[in-house]
């Protein structure tokens, strides 16, 4: 086991949580029942990590067989680094019948031939979604397994969400996402967050959003214990009226976590009691964030509470409704623009 | 000033009313009480007793009673200030008691010579306490003298005032009752036509038949969306104040409802689909362009429920096969299920037969496609599986399955 692979392992130990090293490793089925049993799981993760060396060893494992370990682990904990959300534009007429096989060769041809030392390792999990684990070489050095991008992709729809990716690989990736994947272009989705599962369903669509229709739901149950019966009597409407348009704008139940919203503004200053602010020409330029555990739920309590009045603006709305956090919002159009926004790394 | 209008009990509304009311304006300067009934000097629990009755006086006696809640202009110094307690009439002046309040200032109107009870200082005192009873009993006797009659008038008043309100009231039910029942009959008339296919007859070319022949294609028009709500179809209300709908479409398969799905659409100021919670791998806009959302709605609509209940049919079929049918091995399915690739365990031969279906149509619950792959060639070649090709082409494949698994062709 040549050192690089000796790092590759230390590495994915130190990030794998104790209590996840057991599940981990039996997921990953490349110890023998011996081994297994001979790794006592009550030390200290320095003391397993050596145990595991040894083991590696004595299996006589190269890189490959540990970046398996690597991509279930992330597969289970995708929410550890930041995700960027990517959209493929205009579908080309086959784009239906692409499935996985196919995919995965064109995929897998077509960045081979972009880039000559690239290592890809393509998983498919149990919801439908094809990871891609990518780890970068050049012309003259060997795949860097240090810094991978992942990428997962949920085939017939035109969704990407990529992580770690540099600007300089990024149209790399891009034209072979496109060419493996039947559609013409790809631009940037303005969507990042660290929960996968938060961006991902926020842009599939998959939380439960309300719509007006001619039979609401009844009215929940009234609190018994409330503070005064009259008052919920006057308020119990109008709390409805409220927190029915509020999950119109927003959606019910569980909502995708989002956790941050950027609005950067590029509008001239108004403020009549400010002249020299307001007399200068060139836009004014800030920032503003949105930042919360959960933005989503915040954004909807404070319509259905009351505190902002509904219906809400639009920025916030756009939100879940186009699915993206990050806006540009100039003089020129009414509603927050598109722009095309370059993930760091 | 709030004026406290809990009803009190103060006696029978017809009583003089100063009777019952001791206003007794024997206040001394020490302890500065006035024994008023219900007189506290918590501000918060102060009943005005008289406040209803001296209303329902006032009514009686056609006077009409001037509140105002008004602010004493003359400063105070600080401390405790008695403020007194008015109801203004045009004439007369009512003390009904005092209560401690910051400022109280009454227009006295023409009553000048009761401003000195509006002082707040100790001069209230100093005016004679005869002159201010004398006046009162004056207030009483008037009031006495008035009651009866003004009572009764008044009371006629309001009630033929009543009448007139019910009468018109009464004349718009007529006028809605006899609308729809023309409306009724021109419904039964059009729904006549409608099944008989006969043409439109103009009778008459007023407004007003115009308008309810509208009407009651309106209705007719609303009774046939709800039925097809009810059969599952799609339903559509209106949304925005009429400047949009929204759109539901209910799928089903096997007379079971499965998911329903939402479109909401903007009329005006273009026809466009403003959002929507169908999954992204249905094309929605392809479909709106395909059938020209603008000209043609209903069209759109018919060929996305017929996607919808498509795709949802689909998905019933392989979480049953997934249910039922446990000895069967899926081995590729796909979001949209529009490719499902099976592994059959051939019982005798000891052989595993790969099955490919191809749902490219996504309009349609049946394959379009069925391909055998086994190792022994002549398995897929039998006529007992040629059968199994073509039962697996015409029927849902749950069933499809049961009937293979019957006939012992697989396990």
């Amino acid at each position: 086991m040549d050192d690089s692979a000796r790092r590759l392992l230390q590495r994915i130990m130190r990030r794998i949580p104790a209590q996840m090293l057991k599940p981990t490793l039996d997921k990953w089925g490349r110890l023998t029942a011996a081994q297994r049993q001979s790794m006592d799981f009550t030390e200290s993760k320095w003391a397993l990590t050596e145990k595991l060396l040894a083991i590696c060893e004595e299996n006589e494992m190269t890189v490959k067989h540990i970046t398996e370990l690597e991509m279930i682990h992330v597969i289970e904990n995708p929410d550890h680094c930041m995700w960027y959300a990517l959209q493929l534009m205009d579908p080309e007429e086959d784009v239906h019948s692409v499935e996985l096989t196919q995919f995965k060769e064109q995929f897998k041809s077509h960045l081979r031939e972009l880039i000559r030392h690239v290592s890809i390792k393509i998983k498919k999990h149990t919801d439908e979604a094809v990871w891609i684990r990518i780890a970068w070489g050049d012309s003259f050095s060997r795949p860097n397994h240090l810094k991978p991008t992942y990428v997962v992709h949920h085939l017939q729809t035109p969704y990407v969400f990529v992580t770690s990716l540099t600007s300089k690989l990024k149209p790399l990736l891009s034209q072979a996402l496109v060419l493996s994947t039947r559609y013409q272009a790809i631009k940037d989705a303005s969507l990042s967050g660290r929960k996968l599962t938060a961006i991902r369903d926020l842009l599939m669509r998959q939380y439960q959003q309300v719509f007006p229709t001619k039979y609401p739901s009844p009215l929940a149950e009234n609190d018994q214990n409330a503070s005064n019966i009259l008052i919920n009597k006057e308020q119990a409407e109008l709390a409805a009226s409220r927190h029915q348009k509020a999950c119109e704008a927003f959606g019910d139940g569980m909502l995708p976590q989002l956790q941050s919203a950027v609005y950067k503004l590029e509008t001239k200053f108004r403020d009549h009691t400010n002249k020299t602010m307001t007399e200068r020409e060139e836009a004014f330029r800030c920032v503003v964030k949105f930042a919360s555990t959960n933005l989503l739920e915040s954004l909807r309590h404070c319509a259905s509470s009351g505190i902002a009045s509904t219906p809400g603006t639009s920025l916030l709305s756009s939100i879940p409704l186009k699915g993206r956090n990050y806006f540009v919002i100039t003089d020129n159009s009414p509603g927050p623009s598109s722009q095309t926004r370059q993930p760091s790394n | 000033m709030s004026w406290n209008e809990e009803a009190q009990n103060v006696g029978a509304p017809d009583e003089p009313v100063l009777s019952t009311v001791s206003v007794d304006l024997r206040w001394d300067a020490d302890d500065r009480h006035g024994r008023l009934e219900g007189g506290d000097e918590r501000q918060g629990n102060w009943k005005a007793p008289h406040a209803p009755v001296c209303h329902q006086e006032l009514l009686c006696g056609s006077l009409t009673p001037s509140r105002q809640s008004v602010v004493e202009s003359d400063g105070h110094g600080g401390g405790q200030q008695d403020g007194k307690y008015h109801i203004v009439y045009n004439r007369e002046v009512l003390l009904v008691g005092r209560v401690h309040r910051d400022r109280l200032l009454a227009a006295a109107g023409e009553d000048c010579s009761l401003d000195n009870y509006l002082d707040k200082t100790n001069n209230a005192k100093t005016t004679t306490s005869a002159g201010v009873l004398s006046l009162l009993s004056l207030l009483e006797v008037q009031a006495r003298s008035r009651r009866t009659q003004p009572q009764q008038q008044s009371r006629v008043k309001e009630l033929k005032a009543k009448i007139e309100a019910l009468k018109v009231q009464k004349q718009q039910l007529e006028a809605e009752i006899e609308t729809h029942q023309n409306l009724q009959k021109l419904r039964s008339s059009l729904d006549k036509q409608c099944a008989d296919e006969e043409d439109v007859e103009m009778e008459e070319v007023s407004e007003n038949s115009q308008l309810l022949r509208l009407m009651a294609r309106h209705t007719q028009l609303k009774d046939l969306l709800h039925a097809h709500h009810l059969i599952g179809g799609y339903d559509v209300i209106k949304t925005r104040q009429g400047k949009g709908v929204c759109v539901s479409l209910a799928t089903a398969y096997e007379g079971v409802y499965l998911d329903t799905y939402n479109l909401e659409i903007d009329l005006k100021p273009t026809v466009k689909i403003s959002r929507h919670n169908i999954p992204p791998f249905i094309p929605v806009n392809g479909l709106a362009e395909e059938n020209d959302m603008q000209v043609n709605m209903r069209a759109f609509l018919d060929a996305l429920s017929q996607h919808l209940n498509a795709f949802a049919g689909r998905k019933q079929q392989l979480k049953l096969l997934k249910e039922q049918h446990k000895s069967v091995e899926v081995m590729e399915s796909n979001v949209l299920c529009s490719i499902l690739v099976l592994m059959f365990k051939v019982p005798r031969a000891k052989t595993a037969v790969l099955c490919t279906l191809d749902y490219t149509d996504h309009s349609r619950c049946l394959p379009t496609r069925v391909h055998f792959e086994c190792e022994d060639k002549q398995l897929s070649d039998s006529d007992q599986w040629k059968k199994n090709h073509s039962l697996l082409m015409e029927t849902p494949v749950h069933k499809a399955l049961t009937a293979m698994k019957n006939m012992g062709d697989i396990v």
